[in-house]
């Protein structure tokens, strides 16, 4: 104190002594006026008491009642913080209860209002009061606004300093000191510039979907960053939450920071959007059974039916999905039939591919709106590989085109400069990974008519066969006949065009039949082939039996009782 | 652990270096514009303390005027520390200082209070005496500064949470 005496006076020196000297005189008129009223004031309690006997205290309060209505006047006007502080914790609580009744009562209204609307999302939030309690206008306005809490300072109020925070985990952290000594200052500014003396400050501000909350009390206020539309609810959980912490706050100033007990909870943010959601206040509803009946029942049928028409779309879409998947040269992303009545188709085709438009329509229920989204692509389904053969290389007739399994095979005869261009051409063709062009042959080449017709002989007896009533008794000899025809032909070309072939037998059966049997009559319907061929005069030593195991991709087609006959051929050892 | 936390304020006339000072020394969380637009700045710092504690310097900077108005009396509401800044090239502003000093502690009770002669890169232009700093150290922790170059910012600073922290 001292030292500041003395930077006084080096800075006022002589002004300084002069003030003093001044200040001196003043009090000593002062003493001189107060020590004739020295007595008052010890006097006055007993003497206010003495003035309320008998019809006394009706004249006080007359004589009172003006002006300590004034004083409290002026104290408002003048000492209004003191008063507000001195109020705070009753007028708190007494405005939260009025405001509660105003939203109750609002909400009742709001209730009745919406007890008639039966849309789906009315229903939904209707079972859901129903099934927690809560009122439903509550579950309405629960639903409707979504908020969230980013921060929340608990700041001293004089300082500005925090005493306490807390920050939802994924938020980016911030310099909270300096953002509430911000707030603060921000606050008393608006306070400065717009009310004068006017109580209040800052008690909230807006930045997009942003949003600040200042809750003020005496000692310290909060302040809370948000985003999204927070229920009404939300400032009137804060304020009792401040409420709370000036129980809990030290009477001394605090010193920076502290850790309270309670204050953590006090200020948990999950559970303050949680108390936002419902409203501690209101009783537990009374659930009228007969409305809720009806709309259960309401709610029971329109599920029903719709769960029906539901499963109904599903095998619809399913159906459709199963046609598209097997459909050639189109590749299915997916299928969005997620709106009933309309279904969105996306993924691949290949220019080549027929629409599946008009199948698809006619899986789906008459008034489907049917869409697709297509981007090409080149396919490998084997159907469209021919397409797409037959449409490069354009054969001429006499020419035939077949691919299975990676295999483009063609035959026939054909001039000799398509032939060159196709063997050229056919390797390129996407999808085809081997060529097989041993039956193609040259219109100019002098052979090439019976090697056309060597393999046409080759066709023609593999479609033929011989069917058995049982055993190995023929139903109809025709098919022997040809057979023997065929391969007695065969064998004149091939000896033309220096060709060795060989004659295979192959026995069918039918389903029933144990393995053993089965086997065994494939092996006797072979030889029965080979003896009968022999018989009318077909070479034997061309002739044998072929596999019994009959091959895998055959054996379905030709599931019954039957023989057939094989040729097969190669450069014969002397090569002509 | 319950973090140490402190209101300052720095004080001075204007154009003596205060936001200079305080831009020297803090990282600035809110651009310049607000001094102008509020009158105010907030930032804040942790100080290393010789104990190894620290202190966090919450400074108020404060758009300078000579006398203290009920305005910026609002602000050093809750201070505990004050910054007084004068500009060694004017004599003037020093007894400017110690006059907000004065007022300032008509408001606040017995806060921290270190001074800052600024401009020490200008020193052959100093009106200030040798003699009036030495006079003044008498009373009051006295330090040299140059916010341009940067010269005892830190030891100012450091001074004032020391003072704080006490
Ligand atoms: N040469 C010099 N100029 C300074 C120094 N500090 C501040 N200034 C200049 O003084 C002027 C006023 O500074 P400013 O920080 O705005 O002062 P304030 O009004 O007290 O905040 C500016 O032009 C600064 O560049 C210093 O240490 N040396
Ligand atoms: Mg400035």
């Amino acid at each position: 104190m001292g030292d500041y005496q003395r930077l006084k006076e080096l800075l006022l020196g002589d002004e300084r002594a002069e003030l003093d000297r001044q200040r001196e005189r003043l009090a000593e008129l002062a003493r001189d006026v107060e020590h004739d009223r020295a007595g008052l004031p010890r006097e006055l309690p007993r003497l206010l008491r003495e003035a309320q006997r008998g019809d006394g205290r009706d004249k006080l309060v007359d004589a009172l009642s003006a002006p300590v209505a004034s004083a409290l006047g002026t104290a408002v006007r003048e000492q209004r913080q003191t008063i507000v502080d001195a109020l705070f914790p009753i007028i708190g609580p007494a405005i939260r209860k009025a405001i509660v009744e105003a939203l109750r009562d609002f909400s009742d209204g709001f209730n009745r209002a919406l007890e008639s609307s039966l849309t789906p999302r009315g229903l939904k939030w209707r079972f859901e009061a129903w099934r927690t309690g809560v009122p439903y206008a509550q579950v309405v306005l629960k639903n409707t606004l979504s908020f969230r809490l980013d921060h929340l300072f608990l700041i001293e109020r004089d300082s500005g300093l925090v005493i306490a925070r807390e920050s939802a985990p994924e938020v980016a952290d911030l310099d909270a000191d300096a953002i509430s000594g911000m707030l603060t200052a921000i606050g008393d500014f608006v306070r400065d510039s717009v009310g004068g003396d006017a109580p209040g400050s800052l008690a909230s501000a807006t930045v997009g979907e942003h949003l600040l909350w200042v809750v003020e009390g005496p000692r310290a206020n909060l302040a809370v960053f948000l985003r999204g539309v927070p229920p009404a609810q939300l400032r009137l959980v804060l304020q009792e939450r401040l409420e709370q912490i000036h129980a809990l706050l030290p009477e001394a100033p605090a010193d920076g920071a502290v850790t309270l007990p309670g204050l953590r909870e006090a200020l948990d943010l999950d559970r303050l959007r949680h108390a936002a959601a419902l409203d501690p206040h209101a009783p537990p509803k009374k659930t009228r059974p007969w409305p809720l009946v009806l709309v259960a029942l309401a709610i029971g049928g329109a599920l029903a039916w719709w769960l029906v028409n539901d499963w109904l779309w599903a095998r619809h879409l399913h159906d459709a999905e199963k046609a598209l998947r097997a459909w050639p040269g189109v590749h299915v992303d997916g299928i969005d039939g997620s709106r009933r009545g309309a279904v969105v188709v996306r993924g691949l085709i290949d220019p080549l591919a027929e629409s599946p438009r008009a199948a698809l329509a006619q899986l789906l229920p008459p008034d489907t709106s049917l869409a697709f989204e297509w981007r090409g692509y080149v396919s490998t389904d084997p159907a469209l590989v021919a397409r797409r053969a037959r449409q490069l290389l354009a054969p001429p007739e006499g020419v035939r085109v077949a691919f299975a399994d990676g295999r483009l095979a063609l035959r026939g005869v054909a001039p000799a400069a398509w032939v060159a261009a196709a063997r050229e051409r056919a390797a390129w063709i996407p999808g085809v990974a081997v060529l097989d062009l041993d039956a193609l042959h040259a219109a100019e080449d002098p052979s090439a008519a019976q090697e056309a017709e060597l393999d046409a002989v080759g066709e023609a007896l593999r479609e033929l066969k011989v069917e058995f009533v049982r055993e190995t008794e023929a139903a109809d000899p025709a098919p022997l006949e040809a057979m023997r025809a065929q391969a007695l032909r065969a064998l004149e070309l091939a000896a033309m065009l220096g060709y060795d072939v060989r004659f295979t037998c192959h026995g069918y059966n039918d389903a029933p039949g144990g393995d053993v049997l089965n086997r065994a009559l494939r092996e006797r319907r072979a030889e029965w082939l080979c003896a009968e061929l022999a018989r009318r005069g077909v070479p034997a030593d061309r002739l044998s039996r072929g596999d019994s195991v009959a091959d895998a991709a055959e054996a379905p087609t030709i599931a019954l009782r039957a023989a057939s006959l094989r040729l097969e051929r190669a450069r014969s050892a002397d090569g002509k | 652990m319950t973090e140490l936390a402190r209101k300052v304020c720095m004080l001075g006339d204007f154009g003596v270096g205060k936001t200079s000072l305080v831009s020297r020394f803090v990282r600035n969380t809110f651009s310049d514009k607000y001094l102008t637009t509020v009158g105010v700045k907030v930032d804040s710092k942790h100080v290393a303390l010789p104990d190894a504690r620290t202190v966090k310097l919450v400074v108020w900077d404060i758009a300078g005027k000579s006398a203290l108005d009920a305005l910026n009396l609002n602000y050093l509401r809750g201070a505990t520390g004050l910054m007084l800044v004068a500009d060694g090239t004017r004599e003037a502003s020093l007894r400017a200082t110690l006059n907000l000093l004065m007022q300032a502690r008509d408001v606040l009770d017995d806060p921290a209070v270190v001074l800052v002669v600024n401009k020490l890169d200008l020193v052959e232009r100093w009106q200030v005496a040798p003699a009036t700093i030495a006079e003044l150290r008498r009373t009051l922790p006295v330090v040299e500064t140059s916010a341009q170059s940067g010269d005892g910012v830190e030891a100012a600073f450091a001074e004032l949470a020391r003072k704080l922290a006490a």
